[in-house]
Formats: C-alpha cells, sequence, structure tokens
C-alpha cells in the first residue's frame, strides 16, 4: 500500500472522492445506528467511516480534507457517547469498549474522542487519561496519519489540561506539570512523525514534499502554541521544563525544515520576558543547528522580537525596566558572540546570511542602545572581519552584497547620518560593495543628508547645528572628510581599473541628475564657525578635484556659491539689529546670486534657457532664507570672536576654485564668467578689495575673449560684465579706466553692428552708477521694452538704471563714492549712434532686408539716450533725443522696412512718449518732443 | 429389534427436566455458548462439585396403559474426538435409578440429585474435539414399548485460583542487521477477561514496516505421540501498530481479551486432547512480508467469574497497565 510515490493528482483526486463517499456513507449509517440507539453499530460504522483515514495513498493536501470530513462527524458520534452517559453507560465502560477495535487508527480516533469526554465529565483524572492516549498515540506511525491523529488529540484536548487555575486542576487530577507532559510528548512525537515526512516516496519529488511538509508545520506548531498559552506556565516553569526539552528536540531532530520553524515557532511563541531570561540558552542552541538551518534568520527573528519588545517598552507603559535588564544580561555582547560561534561552525554560510545577522543585530542595538555609535562601530568591525577577506564586491556574490547595503543602511536611519559619519568602520565595509553599489549606497547617503528633518537633533545627539528649519548639517572637518569618504563613488571614479560604472561609463545627463546631488549636498556642509567653514570649504574642493572635469561641472559652481554665502558671513557687521538689517539685505541680493548659482547647476551651464528662471528661482529661494536667519542667530553669540578666515584667503581660495572651469576638460565659460563676475561683485561691495576684484573681471574678460565664440553668447557674458561692474564701487579711477576700456572695446569686438550698438549703450550706463539699496521697480517699463523690442534676454543694467534718480548716497569704507559722469555717457552714446550709423551705411551698401536691423540700433541709441535724458543727466538733453527721432522717422519715411520686431518697438516708443507727455510729472519734458505721425 | 420398532412406534413418553437449586427453585445460572451453526444459546451452568438437583417430569403419550421396567437418570461426561467419532469416551457416568419398573398412569415428576459431582474437567467444543456433560434419562420400556431417552446437557466451567506469582514476558528477537526487536508481555497468565499490556521497542529497524498486529492463536492438540493431530485457529488479530517505526520507538500494546471466544488453556485432558493459546506478534512489511514470533500464554478462568456475562467489570480496575 505504501507505494514508492502518490499516484498521480487526477488519480488522487479519485480516491479522495471514493473515499469522501465512503465515509459519507458510514457516516450516515452512523447516524442512523445513533438515532437507533445502537451502540455497537455506531461504533462499527465510526470505525468504518474512520478507516477511510487509513490510506497512504493522498498527499497531505487531501489527506487533510479527508481529516476535516471525519472531524465533523466525529462530533455526532461524541454527541451521541455523552447521550449515552447519561443512560447510565459509564465512560470508562465506553473507553473499555471502543478499545476492542481491531484497527488502530480507528481505535485511537475513537479513544480521543471518549477520553476527552471522560475527563470533561469529571469521572477520570485527566492526568490519567491524556497520558493513556498521549502514550498510545504511539501506535500509529504513518507520518501523516500521526500527525492527524495527534493533531486531533492535541486539539480535543486543548481545553482539558489541568491547567492552573482551570477546573480540571487538582491533587487527584494533574497539575500544570502533566499539562507540560501531555503537550511536550506529544510535541515531541509530532515533530518526530513530521520529521519522518521526509523520507516517504522517492527521492524525485523531495522537493516538492518538502513543500508539503511546509504546509503542516502548523500541526506541530500547535502544540508550542497551546504550551504558551497555558496560564501556568510561569518563568521559572519554562526555563526549566519547557525550553531545555524543546531545544533538545529541535537540536536532536536533525532537520533543516523542522529546525528553522521550530525555533521561529519557539521564538514568536513564548513572550519576550521568557526570552530575556533564556537567551544564553537560545544561543547556545544555534550552532548546533544543521548546516542547512537558516540560523541567520532565527537569530534576526530573535534581535528584531527583542528590539522590538524593548522598542515598546521604552516608548509605552510596558514595563520600564526591560531596557535594564536587556542591558544587565549583556544582550548585544551575547548576540555577538552567539553571531560569531555561529559563523564559525559553519563554514558555508553564504555571507550574505552572515551579513543579514549583522543587520539584525545592528537593527537591535539601534533600538535597545540608541546612541551608543561604539556599539554600531563594534558590529561593523565585526562584520567587516567576516568578509573581509572577500574582497571588493564579495566575490561576485550578489546577495550578499546586497545583504551589505542594507547593514550598512541600517545606521542611517537608526542613527542619524551626523552620528554615522563617526564610524570608523563604515567606510571599510563600503570599500567591500561593488562601485556601482556603493554609488547606490552613497547616493542614500545624499539623500539622507538633503531629505531628513535632522535625526541626530531629534535623538539629541548629532553634532551638527540643526537649525530650526530642520535641515541638516555636517559641521565638522573630520564628518566632512569622512562624509566624502562615505560618497567616495559619487566623488570619483573606481580606484580599481576595470570596475565598471565609472563616469566615461555614463552619458552626460545621468552623470549630471548624479552630481547635481553632490551639488546639493555640498550646501548642506558648513559651520557656524567661519574658520571651520572654510575648512570644510577646502576639503570638499581637493575632494571634488579628485572627480575630474565632468563632475567639475557640476560641483564646482555649487562650491563656489557655497564659498561665496560664507563670505557674506565674514563681512556682516556684528551687531544683532544691523546683522538683521544685513540678512534683509542679502536675502535681496541672494535671490539673485541663488539665481544664478542654482541655474549654472542646474544647467550645467549649457546656455541660458530663460524660460527655466521662474523655476529655479523658486526652489533656490527656500533654503537661502533660513539659511540666512540660521546664520542671524548664529551671528549673534559669535559676535565677538573675530573670524578665524580672512575675506582675502576665502576669495583667492575662489579663484582658484572656478579656475578649472574656465578652461580645459571641465571648462564652462559661461558658468565660470559669471562665477567668476559674482565673485568679483562680491570681492568688490562686500569686502573691498580692489584688486581682487579686479583680477575677477579682468579673468572674466579674458574669457570673453578667448573662451567664448558664440555670438549670442558672448553678449550675454558682456552684458553680465557690465551688469556686474556697474554695481562694483571699489574700483579707483585707474583700475575704472581700464575695465571700462576693455569693456568698451569687448563690446566693439562684437560681430553685428546692431550688437555693438546695444553693448555700447549698456556700457553707457558704466559711467553712471547709481547708490546700493536703490529700488528696481522703475525700470520696469524698460525691460518690458527691451524684452518686446529686442527679443534678447532682458538684461541687469537694463533694470538697475531704474533708480539713476536715486544718486546720493554717503560713502562707505572702501568705496568710491558712484561714478557719474554724463560727458562719458554722452561720449558712449555717440559712439553707439555712430556704429547705428555705420550700419546704415551697410544697409545702403548691401541693400539687403536683413540690414534694414540698422533701424533696431538706432532704437537701441534712443531709448538708451531717453532713459539718461529722463534721469536728467548733464549732456543728454532734448535736442539728442529729439535728433534721434528725426533720423529714425526719416528713414522709416523714405521707405526702409524694419523687421517686425523693430516696428513693435518703435511703435511703443512713439506710444510710451506720447502717454507721458499727457501725465503731469512728464509733460514737461516729453511734451518738448515732436512726435512723427503715425502712419 | 427394539430399537427399530422404537423408531417407528417413536417414543412413549416425554422427558423434561428441570434443574433446581437447594431450596427447589428453579436453577438459574447458565451460560452462552455457540452452537454449530453459530447461534448462541444458554445452558445451565455447573462447577466442579457442585451439587446437580432437579425433577424430571415422565409424560406418557399414550392413552394405553403404559408399563415401562424403570427410570433412570446419568450423569454422562464424555469425550469426543472428531476422529473417533461416534464412540465417545465417557470419562464419568453416574446413574441414579429414579422409578422401579411399573406401571405409569398419568405424568410423573421424579426428583434426583447428584450430590457433590466430580465434575472434573471443563465442557468445550472445539473444532477436533469436545468435551461435554449431560443428563440422560432413560424410560426402559417393557414389551412392545421402546425405550424412550432424552438427553439434557448441560456446562461446566472451572474457576481457578492463580497460585503462583506472574512473570512477564520479555524476549528480544530479530532477523541479522535487519529487524530487532524486544517485546514485552506483562504476563504469561491471563484470565479470560483479562488486559494484556505490554510493548514493542525497536532495536533495529532495516526494514520498511507496513504494520503490527497482534494475532490470538487456539492450538487443540488430539492424541498424543505419533498419533497427535494439531489444530490451528486464528481467534483475534489486533493492529497494534500503523506505519513505519523508526529505531527506538516503542509501541504500547493493551489488547482486551473480553470480546473474544476464549477458554482456559487445558492440558491433557483425560489424556485424550489440550488446547493452548498463543500470541503472535506479526510484523508487516511493504513487500507484505510477514515477521512473526509466537508466544504461549497460559488461560484461566479466573475464580471471582461472577458476572458471567456483560461488559467485563466496570470501573477503572478494568483498565490495567498504564492508566
Amino acid at each position: 500500500m505504501d507505494t514508492v510515490a502518490f499516484p498521480s493528482a487526477d488519480e488522487q483526486q479519485r480516491i479522495l472522492n471514493d473515499a469522501s463517499t465512503a465515509i459519507k456513507r458510514s457516516a450516515f449509517l452512523m447516524r442512523k445506528a445513533i438515532e437507533d440507539d445502537n451502540m455497537r453499530d455506531s461504533l462499527k460504522h465510526a470505525a468504518g467511516m474512520l478507516a477511510e483515514l487509513r490510506t497512504s495513498q493522498l498527499q497531505p493536501q487531501k489527506y487533510y480534507e479527508l481529516y476535516m470530513l471525519v472531524f465533523d462527524q466525529l462530533a455526532h458520534l461524541e454527541a451521541f457517547f455523552s447521550d449515552e452517559r447519561g443512560k447510565g453507560r459509564s465512560y470508562a465502560e465506553l473507553y473499555e469498549l471502543v478499545q476492542h477495535a481491531g484497527n488502530v487508527l480507528p481505535r485511537l480516533y475513537l479513544m480521543v474522542a471518549v477520553g476527552c469526554l471522560f475527563i470533561k465529565s469529571h469521572e477520570a483524572s485527566p492526568r490519567d487519561v491524556l497520558k493513556d492516549l498521549v502514550e498510545m498515540c504511539k501506535g500509529v506511525q504513518h507520518p501523516t496519519r500521526g500527525l492527524f491523529l495527534r493533531a486531533y488529540l492535541c486539539q480535543r484536548a486543548k481545553g482539558l489540561l489541568p491547567d492552573t487555575g482551570s477546573q480540571y486542576e487538582g491533587p487527584g487530577s494533574g497539575s500544570i506539570q502533566d499539562a507540560l507532559d501531555f503537550l511536550m510528548t506529544n510535541f515531541i512525537e509530532m515533530n518526530k512523525l513530521w520529521v519522518r515526512l521526509q523520507h516517504q516516496g522517492s527521492a524525485r519529488d523531495k522537493e516538492k514534499r518538502e513543500r508539503e511538509r511546509q504546509q503542516l508545520q502548523d500541526l506541530v506548531g500547535k502544540n508550542l502554541t497551546y504550551l504558551s498559552q497555558l496560564d501556568g506556565l510561569g518563568f521559572e516553569l519554562y526555563r526549566d521544563q519547557v525550553l531545555p526539552r524543546v531545544l533538545d528536540q529541535i537540536t536532536s531532530c536533525r532537520d533543516d525544515l523542522a529546525q528553522l520553524y521550530l525555533m521561529q515557532a519557539l521564538i514568536q511563541g513564548f513572550p519576550d520576558r521568557f526570552h530575556l531570561g533564556t537567551l544564553e540558552a537560545l544561543l547556545d542552541a544555534l550552532p548546533q543547528l544543521q548546516p542547512g538551518v537558516k540560523v541567520h534568520s532565527v537569530m534576526a527573528a530573535l534581535m528584531d522580537r527583542l528590539a522590538k519588545y524593548a522598542a515598546s517598552a521604552a516608548s509605552g507603559s510596558n514595563d520600564p525596566r526591560v531596557l535594564e535588564e536587556l542591558a544587565a544580561i549583556d544582550a548585544f555582547s551575547k548576540f555577538k558572540k552567539a553571531i560569531a560561534r555561529i559563523i564559525a561552525s559553519q563554514p558555508n554560510l553564504a555571507a550574505a546570511d552572515a551579513v543579514e545577522m549583522y543587520t539584525a543585530l545592528l537593527s537591535y542595538a539601534g533600538s535597545v542602545h540608541p546612541g551608543v555609535l561604539s556599539i554600531v562601530d563594534e558590529v561593523l568591525a565585526a562584520a567587516h572581519s567576516t568578509l573581509g577577506d572577500r574582497g571588493r564586491g564579495l566575490g561576485g556574490d550578489a546577495r550578499a552584497e546586497r545583504q551589505l547595503m542594507s547593514l550598512l543602511t541600517v545606521p542611517l536611519s537608526k542613527y542619524g547620518i551626523s552620528a554615522c559619519l563617526e564610524l570608523k568602520e563604515y567606510p571599510l565595509l563600503t570599500r567591500l560593495l561593488r562601485y556601482v553599489t556603493h554609488k547606490e549606497l552613497a547616493i542614500k547617503i545624499v539623500h539622507k543628508v538633503l531629505d531628513t528633518v535632522s535625526a541626530s537633533a531629534k535623538s539629541g545627539h548629532g553634532a551638527g547645528p540643526a537649525s530650526g528649519s530642520g535641515v541638516t548639517h555636517i559641521s565638522t572637518v573630520e564628518k566632512v572628510s569622512s562624509l566624502f569618504r562615505f560618497i567616495s563613488p559619487l566623488v570619483a571614479d573606481p580606484d580599481l581599473p576595470g570596475e565598471s560604472g565609472g563616469a566615461t561609463e555614463m552619458d552626460d545627463e545621468d552623470l549630471e541628475e548624479e552630481q547635481v546631488l553632490v551639488a546639493r549636498l555640498l550646501h548642506h556642509l558648513r559651520s557656524p564657525d567661519p574658520g571651520t567653514h572654510f575648512a570644510i570649504l577646502k576639503i570638499s574642493q581637493q575632494q571634488l578635484l579628485v572627480g575630474g572635469p565632468r563632475r567639475l561641472r557640476t560641483t564646482l559652481p555649487a562650491l563656489v556659491f557655497c564659498g561665496l554665502e560664507l563670505h557674506r558671513k565674514l563681512v556682516r557687521p556684528p551687531a544683532p539689529a544691523l546683522a538683521a538689517e544685513a540678512a534683509e539685505k542679502d536675502k535681496g541680493k541672494d535671490d539673485m546670486i541663488g539665481k544664478d548659482g542654482d541655474e549654472a547647476a542646474a544647467q550645467d551651464g549649457k546656455g541660458v534657457a530663460p524660460a527655466a528662471d521662474g523655476e529655479v528661482e523658486k526652489e533656490s529661494e527656500a533654503p537661502a532664507p533660513a539659511a540666512a536667519v540660521a546664520a542671524v542667530e548664529q551671528s549673534g553669540s559669535d559676535a565677538d570672536t573675530k573670524p578665524a578666515v580672512s575675506c582675502e584667503e576665502l576669495l583667492q581660495f575662489l579663484l582658484a576654485a572656478i579656475e578649472p572651469l574656465c578652461g580645459g576638460p571641465a571648462g564652462q565659460p559661461v558658468v565660470a564668467s559669471r562665477l567668476l563676475l559674482a565673485c568679483g561683485y562680491v570681492a568688490s561691495e562686500e569686502a573691498h578689495l580692489e584688486l581682487l576684484s579686479y583680477t575677477f573681471f579682468e579673468e572674466a574678460l579674458i574669457l570673453y575673449d578667448e573662451a567664448l565664440s558664440d555670438q549670442r553668447t558672448r553678449a550675454a557674458a558682456l552684458y553680465d560684465i557690465i551688469g556686474y561692474l556697474q554695481r562694483c564701487r571699489v574700483f579707483g579711477p585707474e583700475s575704472r579706466d581700464s575695465l571700462t576700456s576693455a569693456v568698451t572695446s569687448a563690446c566693439m569686438r562684437l560681430l553685428s553692428r546692431r550688437e555693438q550698438c546695444r553693448a555700447l549703450c549698456a556700457a553707457a550706463f558704466l559711467w553712471w552708477q547709481l547708490s546700493p539699496g536703490a529700488s528696481l521697480s522703475a525700470g520696469k517699463t524698460d525691460v518690458e521694452k527691451a524684452v518686446n523690442g529686442g527679443g534678447d534676454r532682458g538684461t541687469a543694467n537694463q533694470g538697475e538704471a531704474g533708480g539713476l534718480k536715486e544718486v546720493e548716497a554717503e560713502a562707505q569704507p572702501g568705496l568710491y563714492p558712484p561714478v557719474r559722469d554724463g560727458d562719458k555717457v554722452v561720449t558712449m552714446l555717440q559712439r553707439a549712434a555712430k556704429v547705428a550709423t555705420q550700419a546704415k551705411a551697410q544697409y545702403g551698401a548691401t541693400g539687403r532686408v536683413r540690414d534694414a536691423a540698422y533701424l533696431g540700433a538706432y532704437l537701441e541709441v534712443l531709448d538708451s539716450m531717453m532713459r539718461f535724458w529722463d534721469s536728467e543727466i548733464p549732456g543728454v538733453d532734448t535736442g539728442k533725443v529729439q535728433d534721434l527721432l528725426d533720423k529714425v522717422q526719416a528713414d522709416l519715411a523714405a521707405g526702409v522696412q524694419p523687421d517686425a520686431a523693430t516696428s513693435r518697438r518703435w511703435q511703443s516708443t512713439l506710444s510710451y512718449i506720447s502717454t507721458t507727455a499727457q501725465q503731469p510729472h512728464g509733460k514737461e519734458r516729453y511734451g518738448k518732443l515732436k512726435l512723427p505721425q503715425v502712419p | 429389534m427394539k430399537n427399530i420398532l422404537g423408531l417407528v412406534q417413536g417414543a412413549a413418553a416425554r422427558i423434561d427436566l428441570e434443574f433446581k437449586n437447594e431450596r427447589g427453585q428453579p436453577y438459574k445460572k447458565t451460560a452462552p455458548v455457540k452452537t454449530k451453526t453459530g447461534e448462541t444459546e444458554d445452558i445451565h451452568l455447573f462447577t466442579n462439585k457442585d451439587n446437580i438437583l432437579g425433577e424430571i417430569r415422565v409424560t406418557p403419550l399414550t392413552t394405553k396403559k403404559f408399563e415401562h421396567q424403570g427410570i433412570r437418570v446419568q450423569l454422562v461426561g464424555q469425550i469426543e474426538l472428531l476422529s473417533e467419532r461416534g464412540s465417545p469416551h465417557d470419562f464419568v457416568n453416574l446413574v441414579r435409578e429414579l422409578a422401579p419398573g411399573g406401571e405409569l398412569q398419568t405424568s410423573k415428576t421424579f426428583p434426583f440429585e447428584f450430590r457433590n459431582v466430580e465434575l472434573q474437567y471443563d465442557s468445550y467444543r472445539g473444532s477436533q474435539v469436545r468435551c461435554r456433560y449431560l443428563l440422560r434419562v432413560t424410560v426402559v420400556g417393557k414389551g412392545m414399548t421402546p425405550d424412550s431417552r432424552r438427553d439434557f446437557p448441560f456446562w461446566v466451567r472451572n474457576y481457578e485460583k492463580l497460585h503462583e506469582a506472574t512473570v512477564p514476558i520479555k524476549m528480544e528477537v530479530g532477523i541479522e542487521d535487519c529487524l530487532h526487536i524486544e517485546f514485552e508481555y506483562d504476563n504469561a497468565k491471563y484470565h479470560l477477561r483479562d488486559v494484556v499490556v505490554g510493548k514493542i521497542n525497536f532495536l533495529l529497524v532495516r526494514i520498511k514496516l507496513k504494520y503490527m498486529e497482534i494475532e490470538i492463536k487456539r492450538k487443540e492438540t488430539t492424541g498424543s505421540g505419533n498419533t497427535a493431530h494439531n489444530e490451528n485457529d486464528t481467534i483475534a488479530k489486533h493492529e497494534i501498530m500503523d506505519g513505519a517505526p523508526v529505531r527506538s520507538e516503542s509501541i504500547p500494546i493493551r489488547l482486551y481479551l473480553s470480546p473474544f471466544d476464549l477458554t482456559p488453556t487445558y492440558r491433557e485432558v483425560h489424556n485424550k486432547f489440550s488446547v493452548r493459546y498463543f500470541l503472535n506478534l506479526v510484523l508487516v512489511d511493504e513487500e507484505d512480508r510477514r515477521y512473526f514470533k509466537q508466544q504461549e500464554i497460559v488461560l484461566y478462568r479466573k475464580e471471582d467469574g461472577a458476572a458471567p456475562s456483560g461488559a467485563g467489570t466496570t470501573g477503572q480496575g478494568a483498565e490495567k497497565g498504564p492508566l
């Protein structure tokens, strides 16, 4: 009957159906006999029904269906039995009677059914009956049948155990000890059967059989569950009786599946408190398990369990002493030792599994010993020594690598990034990752810094000055350098030749995306102490330089802006009241600088994209004011200390930092030029260092000459130069002259006449500086006009020019008063007009329609002229404006066809004049202008 | 000659017999006994040294004058072997004359008594042999009136007190490198309502067993020496294990004897026959090979077998062994 393998699925189904039918038939007859009150026949049919359970042809799952069918029917029989007792037949009699059955399996089912009623009736001592049943059940040695029989026994007897406090307890009827013995014996027997189940059938189906066995595991585990539910099971009893026996059974059964399941059932089934007291015993058992058992998951489960327990105890009202207890028994080092033992005892243990244990240990440590970093280091060191000899990428063990990743992620979430940076073992472990994987981790770390509401602040442990907005800052040199070690794949190529994943393999877009993270990170590397901050910047620069040109493109601009931010901190007036003002002022500037900076970072310097401006600006605004506020708070306390770093040093550093961007492989001339200008401006307006500022502008001009070729870019760069230069007041006449003339000649080097003309007009503003803090809004209309007319990007100088009237401001130390030279302005405008005339001549010579754009050039001059005229700058009189107006009008009358933009601009200029002339404040001036007739 | 005529004419008188107790009331003790056809009949039950009392009523069947040459009752104990059918061997034959020859007008009742009778052997019905007791009433005919004769069987059971202390049966058996077991029955002697308790320890299992059962076997031996003839019957099969055990497994045995039709062990009954019982432990492997070990047990009838029928004694006392 016991065939080598089970029949096919169809065949089994057929057998199942047949058996079900037979059961139903027997059950029917049995019920009929019950109705007739015929004990002998009821027993006979019950036995017949139970005999169907004797089949060996069904696999456990199908057998279960059969079992359930019978199980339901047995209820009738039990009811009948209890009726019979009412008629004077004693259970003792019945108990003997059912034992007359010839076959062992039906006999035992009936015995269990009667036996349980026997106990319930209090006629017999539960101890004796239970002992007898559990012993007699040994008669079924077939794994599946035995398991189900014992499951039935266990299930029926559950409520009848002489548990402490139950009605079945008593000196004659048994104590908790007997309940315990019963469940333990049943458990041990069931486990034996369960283990034996694997030897059923052929070796071919082993895998399938193991799956089937797994489905039966809960039958075995039920015993443990019931054990744990005993009211009388105190800790001593558990420690002295239950655990040793269970562990002994687990270790001696030598079966992978069973050991794993039972260990887990043990861990999950019994209260945490028990585990706490028996930790040693539990851990001692682990190395004795079979090599195939996933000890690590058992271990991990145990640690997780205790960690959760500790966590809930710490947070809730449960038991505040748990943490102390855990500490008292030094659970951590026990765990650690146990892990070491397991690793030593199982030479074939997969690296991943070893690491998984350490991961769990780390989570445990994080919950139980929050804030004790040395422990983390200890764990990491242990993990490292385990993995140490496997080399980079753990010898290609991808699973282990994944696991290592999650190990390394644990401290990040449990301790916060700031604390983690103090871990010495961390980088050693990361070195075991492949470059690509390490990079993933690095990205995680960076995101941690960028995203978290500072975990360190929450745990009260972090060293970083977490500002009010909850931004994580890395604030010491050591931490910064260790951070760079942590994220080395983001800042440098693999240090092993041939390792994949380096910058060369990535396209620009991906690389940029990645480096933007680094760039963002840089803003989090800061210290309230300027000296430290500067040192941080220096380290960052060194680290970034390692990354090679393609990375520098993205990261350096961010670095420079960080430097500028520091600079602003340096020059801030120390008094808190003033500081607030300065912060306010800074905010204004910051908008602009931040805008440029972020744009540079985000766009990777690929030209200018006006459309993106609005968006980028919004992003950058958020952190900047926050940083400013933080800085203000800081400056209050640091009022007395002298900055450890001078502006000069800082600017020199920045100059050097920008250099790689100017040319060579990392060349980003446009960005570099802007950075230089921003620095130059800062050097002038904040540091008042003329020579340095001069150098910056000089560099920018050189860049303009040498590195920029595209006309548009050149023009844009030139406007940038003019814009910044216009606001700089540090230059003495000499420097200023040489810069201005350089700019002027640069204007002339533009190719198109119209551009030349426009640039010259802009350059004219260099001779008429406005005082700082002048309103920006006045120039709005002009900006609009410029956008409408030119189609080019609105440049800053025109905007600034709006406040030309408010020129008076007290001189600041180190700064020259604003330059106000009407003659020079006029000269420049005239030069521009001359260029326009040349353009007209060009049109005359070629006759090309395209060249009719010269009218635009005239308009540029006209508009600029009107600005100056409007601001009543000496030397710019009505005649000159009228002159230009007439010229344009004359040419239009002569039939020159301007392009659409130009004619729009012309119209708007005219309408501007006429509307202003209507208004009271402009009547006087504009009334003098004679407007041409609009066709 | 008379007999032939008697057969033709039939018995001249009806004979009835009623067992009585000392006080003259009907004798109530009976035992259920299976007949050859499988039915159960209740037969009056006696024990060695019992007094067998009763009344015999003879009713003439003719209206004529009924003459006889005497009425007597015999108590016969005989052993009848299948092999020597028709010539039973009487080991007891007691006669009581009830009436001298004479005439019987109407039916008449004759009391009789056998006091302190030696009923040495138990009644027994086996396949080869039977041992029976009966009361034979004969009315000896006279002249043309044939003899009237009728047998009244009764049943005898003797009870035994266990004198010697019982020793458990313990034995280790096996097939080398294949199967080693150690079995243990708690006794070598059981009374008929006893429970056999024991266990089997598997010391070595290299074969895949399918199940294990205990058979109760009866061996009837008739004759002796060279002419001895044995007849074996399996009275009961009781499965005690299902599935294949592994080494060091211990399987409990509990076998109630009461449901089975057993007799005490009889040895050399009147040098004619023996009935012996054996427990046969049978292990069956997956290829249906049988491994067995037969062990004789002695059965006896316990003295205080006061409750002759029913489901045995009640209460915890009925459970033996672990319980």
